[in-house]
């Protein structure tokens, strides 16, 4: 990463912007702290167009609630990743050409969306006025009419639990010219119509009102309920109708589906174009900048500079400023940035980690599956995945991660001897009466498991000493040559001495003796080399340091995982080929089918467990062990102002 | 058959029983997924995932379980007469994955809902989610290593 900075004329920027966005080889970097400084804030001003923002900003949101309003009647198949499409500059010019037309068809699909909402909510309304007038479908009277001169006619509801007699035998008792009808009744409320004299309407109601009558309220309803409920029947056919036309011109406007897409998309250039200059600095008629660039990017940047009459200058960072970080390596390695990313970005000081831990990530995972017929199956779909769609940034990386890891596992398989655990001795001895068995290329880690389990912790401590050493070579880099051989070359002649201690007979004569002895040197320089450096209490700190052996074993018996989940792939792939086997004795056509059936099943199964259980656990061995000796992380991704679209793919075109 | 035998099938049954941690684990996990989809329809998948993790216990004792009735022959309908000793033997290799498995199925259960409550926020951070949820399943894989290497020095 180098650093930029420009300045150039008012009229050159947004020329210059739609170069830089082009290239997207620079983050640009706010220069608002800038005006902090009392001789910048005297001839300098805040840069920014918030005003033109804002404006594309709801623009943009206006599109999205165009697209998003036709998607759901977009019935053509959705593909299994979104992916952008890639278009020619000059299509693309062609298409926004029309942008007058597309802007129009924004607006129609809008304004289709808003009347299907308000039909909508109409439909809402009139769905729960016809539920409450349901109750009151024997009442005969206008529902307007709240009697005569001298009649009063009134309807309301008592709750379910109010005694009704003993309320008409009260109402008897205040006025004899009274009617109390009980027109319907539901769980909670009786519904009834009173008719009465007007003169003795008050007394009537405080008797009713003692048991719990409420005024029913038909709000401005005219006419009787029947009028009512047909007037509703219609209105609501009337509804559903023009909703019906409605979705079916929004159906049609799907059709303009990829030219809402081009106009948002150039929604999206536009307005980061806007708001790039927010990070500037202007005079009246000049402007300032400064990014940071990716190194191999200068001579390109320095043309378009040039070409835009600007001036600029490129510096290295200084020593220890963070800069943004964009991960650099070859064809095989990139996709396991992927894993790093997951984790942290490096640090600016920091050591990219991918290439070290690439190979043993890919060994890892093939381990745990190992299995041919499975890698076989991954490997192929990741690659067809790849084949298929144009994927991009960090889906792109994990597939081809998975593809890799499917070679892998196909490769750990045959050293193994597994193909969908013993598919094939099983199908032999079943329906051909004869056993053939795979022979495995190395050993079958089910009849010498020991043998695994070693060779996982050998593996494991070469792990761990390759993070080891990424240690010790930052700190002889950084001049820390002692701690390097404290911290980590002390530890490697502590555990190997251990190890070959050990379990050293078996391999040569002497080995325990060599062992003992590198064994102790590691621990004197570990105890030892703090009591010459440390002061007070600090020179006893070695004995602590020594007492993470402890967390040292645990890391190497961790790998043990490597044996574990490579043979519980492993088994319960026999598992269900023996459970399909189980009905051999049966015809042997319907033997067959019964078997292909459950293993199929089964073996969807396991797959789909150990393959995330094989991706998760040689992602913590990466974290938690190896990340463990000497990573810190927590850089900043580089993010250039480049055209981030979401649908298109703008690509130059060959000249 | 004999008290040998009938204390092995014992093991079998004892290493089955981290199926219970599994369900107990993928119960609780699917409830804080049900919340958060509830919300979010798009995050099936993510929230999926990471209910399935706590699932493992249970394979590990399916694993077990069925190694030890393959050893006992009961797998292969010719059941062998064990010796007391060695079906208490049997027995004992059950035991590691079967208890283990109960408590750190619903351990990382827990971690899982939690790990799913991460992504209702933010999405982009599944994979720390799960690495969050992988580091109980650390303990039952020690312990299926442990019941598999007893089961694998069996004296038979």
């Amino acid at each position: 990463m180098d650093k930029l900075s420009i300045i150039g004329l008012e009229s050159d920027k947004d020329k210059l912007l739609r170069d830089l966005m082009d290239q997207g080889t620079v983050e640009l970097i706010d220069q608002s702290d800038r005006l902090q400084q009392e001789d910048w804030a005297a001839i300098v001003q805040k840069d920014g167009e918030e005003d033109r923002v804002s404006r594309v900003e709801s623009q943009l949101s206006e599109v999205q609630t165009a697209l998003d309003a036709i998607e759901r009647y977009d019935t053509s198949k959705k593909p299994l990743f979104n992916t952008r499409k890639a278009v020619s500059q000059s299509a693309y010019d062609t298409k926004l050409s029309g942008r007058e037309h597309i802007r129009s068809e924004v607006s129609r699909i809008l304004d289709l969306h808003n009347q299907w909402n308000d039909l909508k909510s109409e439909e809402n309304g009139i769905v729960s006025d016809q539920a409450s007038l349901k109750p009151w479908a024997t009442y005969e009277l206008p529902l307007d009419q709240t009697g005569t001169r001298y009649v009063r006619t009134m309807c309301g509801i008592l709750p379910i639990v109010a005694n009704v007699q003993e309320m008409e035998q009260k109402i008897e008792a205040v006025s004899e010219a009274t009617q109390v009808t009980i027109l319907s009744s539901d769980m909670e409320q009786l519904y009834i119509s009173v008719l009465c004299m007007r003169a003795d309407e008050e007394a009537i109601v405080d008797v009713m009102k003692s048991y719990g009558f409420t005024m029913a309220s038909f709000k401005d309803m005219k006419g009787t309920v029947k009028e009512n409920a047909e007037r509703l029947t219609r209105r609501l056919a009337e509804v559903q109708g023009e909703e019906k036309n409605l979705e079916q011109k929004l159906a049609e406007a799907v059709s303009s589906k990829e030219d809402l897409q081009y106009y948002y998309d150039s929604l999206i250039l536009e307005r980061d174009k806007a708001k790039a200059s927010e990070n500037f600095l202007k005079t009246g008629k000049a402007f300032q900048m400064e990014g940071w660039m990716v190194a191999d990017a200068r001579k390109n940047i320095e043309k378009v500079v040039e070409e835009n009459g600007c001036i600029c200058e490129i510096t290295e960072p200084a020593k220890d400023e963070q800069t943004p970080i964009l991960l650099k390596n070859n064809s095989m390695v990139t996709p396991f940035e992927a894993i790093t990313s997951m984790y942290a970005l490096p640090r600016s000081y920091e050591i990219d980690p991918t290439p070290f831990f690439a190979f043993f990530y890919f060994v890892f995972f093939g381990m745990m599956f190992a299995d041919m017929g499975y890698g076989a199956v991954l490997a192929i779909a990741c690659f067809a995945v790849l084949k298929c769609f144009d994927l991009e940034g960090t889906s792109y990386r994990l597939i081809k991660t998975m593809a890799f890891c499917g070679i892998s596992t196909f490769l750990w398989g045959a050293l193994f001897g597994g193909f969908l655990g013993d598919f094939v001795s099983v199908v032999s001895e079943t329906f051909f009466g004869h056993r053939i068995t795979i022979t495995p290329l190395w050993f079958d880690p089910l009849s010498d498991p020991m043998k695994l389990l070693v060779f996982s912790c050998v593996l494991g401590t070469v792990h761990l000493f390759v993070g080891m050493g990424i240690k010790a070579y930052m700190q002889i880099r950084d001049g820390k040559l002692v701690d390097a051989i404290q911290e980590v070359f002390a530890w490697y002649l502590l555990i190997v001495g251990a190890a070959l201690f050990l379990f050293g007979s078996s391999l040569f004569t002497g080995a325990v003796t060599i062992g003992k002895y590198l064994a102790i040197a590691g621990a004197v320089i570990i105890v030892g080399f703090p009591v010459v450096r440390g002061k007070g209490v600090g020179k006893l700190l070695g004995l602590w340091d020594l007492y993470g052996a402890t967390s040292y074993l645990a890391d190497i018996l961790s790998y043990s995982r490597l044996l574990a989940l490579g043979l519980a792939s492993a088994v319960i792939a026999q598992v269900f080929n023996k459970l399909g086997s189980l009905f051999g004795g049966l015809p042997v056509v319907l033997a067959a089918i019964l078997f292909l059936l459950i293993a199929a099943i089964g073996h969807v199964l396991n797959f789909a467990i150990n393959a995330l259980g094989a991706y998760v656990h040689a992602s913590r061995l990466q974290y938690v062990e190896f990340f463990g000796k000497f990573y810190e992380g927590g850089g900043d991704e580089f993010q250039p102002f480049a055209k981030n679209t979401k649908y298109m793919k703008i690509v130059k075109e060959e000249k | 058959m004999t008290l040998g035998l009938a204390l092995a099938i014992g093991g079998a049954a004892m290493a089955a029983l981290a199926g219970v941690g599994s369900a107990l684990g993928v119960g609780v996990a699917g409830q804080a997924a049900a919340g958060v989809v509830a919300e979010d329809p798009k995050k099936f998948g993510q929230t999926l995932v990471l209910q399935a993790l706590p699932g493992t216990q249970g394979i590990y004792g399916l694993l077990i379980a069925f190694l030890i009735l393959v050893k006992t022959g009961v797998m292969g309908g010719n059941p062998v007469d064990l010796t007391t000793f060695q079906g208490m033997y049997l027995l004992f290799t059950g035991v590691p994955i079967g208890v283990v498995g109960i408590w750190s199925g619903l351990a990382q259960g827990k971690a899982a809902a939690s790990g799913i409550m991460l992504i209702a926020k933010r999405p982009d951070q599944l994979a720390k989610g799960i690495i969050y949820a992988a580091m109980v399943e650390t303990y039952a894989i020690l312990a299926l290593l442990v019941s598999f290497l007893m089961w694998n020095f069996c004296p038979m």
